[in-house]
């Protein structure tokens, strides 16, 4: 027989008795009132102990609402034992209270944060982004164009002539890819030269960018680090990303509303910068692969990067749209996309190393 | 009973620890991580059922009886909205848009009413639900309309709008059967108001005349710079702490009321110590956090009985749908409570 200390409450009142419970079979509780030993309220049917956390006082809840409450947890624990708790509810409060766990399973979780946020999203990203048929990339942005060429880019400048004279210097690699179906089209913009790589498989030159050429091979090497932005669907990629990110941060917080703002922020921001210097790599990657095939020297793309940070210098904020990946991103830095271009073009400068 | 029961304070009183806090909430993360996502409504239960377990009132502790298979039915029906909307948001970047304002601005009032139908519904206090009564309506009025006439005010209503919000809450918030009532007058919302812009100004005006004179003294522009700083955050704790006591000290239940006396200076050492804890932890002491917030709150307000209190009845138990409050988390709302 297995008698608790406690107080009893029937659900109906804010009133509580202190009582003893007393277990007697399977099936079978009385509690009764402490003061006076009179039963107050008889079970003959099963119960529901709480699962331990802390040092929270147990709670028994009775099929009609009444509860009975006691903190002596050694007897509770074989109240629970008896009534059939589940092996899970006694093991639980078991990990909860080691310390050693808890520390062991702070670095787990962010050894498995980390490789959720560096491999499994964007590699899950990619996944999808590849397995999609890709006109969701291009319905993705159906309107970027349209909103851009409202808000913020003018028409061109440059002479028609000379758009069209660049168009079919750069139309055999547009058509290039079987994959791809670009475009490249040239806007004027306030924010300088710059390159753009859109959803819709649209390229998009500003006339600055034009000017800032020093010849058309430096703008082939741009034409093709956006092609690779478009070959490696980022735009999607980045989308899925950031949707994944914060899917995943709800799911593991659980209370996305008591995080502050600010704390929440910083690490989002800090993985999308990362995520698009990523990519940018790639894009480079993929430009200096080309101009290798094509016999292009790999010096133009050098050349148009140093004019392009000169113009512009380093300090610009990349405040780009999701939709659109920029070509003089800040990520990665351009010293470091220099001193990779260099050794390509170093290797394209030895004989035999030309494909 | 007739008698005349004498008044008496009952304290409020955490008795957790933030290390006790943290081994749980920690295991419970691991879980969460290991399984995906899937246990996470069974942490979250586990983590509010640690932090009311632990609020005593007069000896007694709350209760929180959420459950997790609803909370994850919730969840999963919360995202599909979300990524629907997101999804066409995407697709029509231009109309998408528009749709998902309309959408939220229509779903967001009915939200608001279940989310506080879930909390206070899975909220006890000695085996006796609480219970959410405000309607869809008066929500729509309350977090709809009138912040939308205060930011037309550029602000000036923003007393009004804060008072109307807490007003809302505290009247449909019931004990049982009983309700609670919201007393404070519109007015006391604006000359508290007054007094935090007053606060303000002294402080800013204190602070700005250590840095200009200080500007050329390097040492002392380097203490102005912390002084502004610190004026922020005082300024912060200010508010925080007059509109606090002024929500608390004007909500009864009954003939009995609550008293609040958050004090400026430690609420600010408080925000201080804690945003550097997460600093230097790196977001580990979030639990830690919680359990000292919960601790200060717990220490400084006092519920004062007028009369005998186990005479609050039961109210028949209500359904609460876990879908409502989940888009709310998912869409970010914070309903400050």
């Amino acid at each position: 027989m297995l008698r608790i200390e406690g107080f009893f409450s029937d659900g109906k009142t804010s009133k509580t008795h202190d009582a003893i419970l007393t277990y007697h079979q399977p099936g079978r509780l009385t509690v009764s009132s402490s003061s006076d030993n009179q039963d107050i309220f008889i079970a003959n049917e099963s119960c529901e102990v709480s699962t331990r956390l802390g040092g929270a006082p147990r709670v028994i809840t009775f099929l009609s609402g009444a509860t009975f409450t006691s903190a002596d947890h050694g007897q509770v624990d074989i109240l629970a034992r008896e009534t059939g708790n589940p092996l899970w509810h006694r093991i639980l409060p078991v990990l909860e209270a080691n310390l050693a766990l808890a520390l062991g399973g702070a670095a787990v979780a962010a050894v498995l944060i980390w490789f959720t946020l560096t491999q499994g999203i964007p590699g899950l990203a990619k996944f999808v982004a590849f397995n999609l048929p890709p006109s969701v990339e291009q319905n993705l942005g159906k309107g970027t164009l349209e909103l851009l060429d409202k808000h913020v880019l003018l028409p061109s400048e440059l002479p028609v002539a000379e758009q069209l004279r660049i168009k079919s210097k750069m139309e055999p690699l547009l058509g290039r890819d079987p994959e791809l179906s670009p475009r490249l089209i040239f806007r004027k913009s306030g924010a300088g030269a710059n390159a753009f790589a859109l959803p819709s498989q649209t390229i998009l030159f500003t006339d600055a960018l034009v000017e800032l050429a020093g010849n058309d091979e430096q703008l082939i090497a741009v034409l093709l680090h956006e092609l690779g932005h478009l070959k490696h669907r980022h735009i999607l990629r980045r989308s899925l990303q950031g949707s994944l990110i914060t899917i995943a941060s709800i799911l593991v917080t659980g209370d996305v509303s008591g995080v502050n703002e600010l704390i929440a922020g910083i690490p989002t921001l800090l993985i999308d910068a990362s995520y698009s210097r990523d990519f940018e790599r790639e894009a480079d990657d993929y430009a200096i692969d080309l101009l290798l095939r094509e016999g292009i020297p790999v010096k133009s793309f050098e050349e148009i990067l140093q004019r392009l940070q000169a113009a512009q210098g380093e300090d610009r904020k990349g405040d780009d749209p999701s939709l659109v990946t920029d070509f003089l991103s800040s990520h990665p830095g351009t010293a470091e996309r220099l001193s990779l271009i260099r050794s390509s073009s170093f290797q394209q400068q030895k004989p035999g190393s030309n494909p | 009973m007739s008698e005349q029961q004498p008044t008496r304070e009952l304290t409020f009183e955490f008795r957790g620890t933030g290390i006790e806090y943290f081994k749980i909430w920690i295991i419970n993360l691991l879980l969460t991580i290991v399984t995906l996502g899937i246990y996470s409504p069974w942490a979250k239960v586990r983590n509010n059922k640690y932090l009311y377990n632990h609020l005593y009132l007069d000896d007694y502790n709350f209760d929180y009886h959420a459950q997790p298979l609803n909370i994850l039915l919730g969840r999963v029906i919360a995202l599909g909205v979300f990524m629907i909307l997101v999804g066409i948001g995407q697709v029509y970047p231009i109309w998408g848009g528009a749709i998902f304002f309309v959408v939220i601005l229509v779903l967001a009032p009915w939200i608001v009413v279940s989310s506080f139908s879930f909390r206070n519904r899975n909220s006890s206090y000695k085996n006796l639900r609480f219970d959410f009564t405000g309607d869809y309506k008066g929500a729509f009025i309350t977090f709809g309309i009138l912040p939308l006439a205060g930011a037309i005010s550029f602000g000036l209503l923003m007393p009004l709008v804060l008072r109307q919000i807490r007003k809302y809450v505290v009247d449909n918030t019931c004990y049982g059967t009983s309700s609670f009532e919201f007393t404070a007058a519109i007015n006391d919302y604006f000359m508290a108001f007054l007094k935090i812009l007053g606060m303000g100004f002294v402080l800013a005006v204190g602070a700005g005349v250590l840095t200009t004179f200080g500007a050329a003294v390097p040492a002392i522009a380097f203490i102005g710079g912390i002084a502004m700083m610190a004026v922020y955050l005082l300024i912060y704790a200010y508010y925080v702490a007059t509109i606090e006591n002024l929500k608390w000290n004007a909500s009864w239940l009954r003939t009995n009321y609550f008293t609040s006396d958050l004090k400026t200076v430690e609420l600010a050492t408080l925000f201080f110590t804690n945003a550097l804890l997460m600093m230097v932890t790196l977001g580990l002491a979030f639990p830690a956090i919680k359990v000292r917030v919960a601790a200060y709150k717990a220490s400084r307000i006092v519920f004062v009985a007028c009369e005998d209190l186990d005479t609050f009845i039961a109210n028949e138990q209500k359904q609460a749908e876990a879908v409502g409050q989940e888009l709310g988390e998912v869409f970010d709302f914070d309903l400050g409570f």
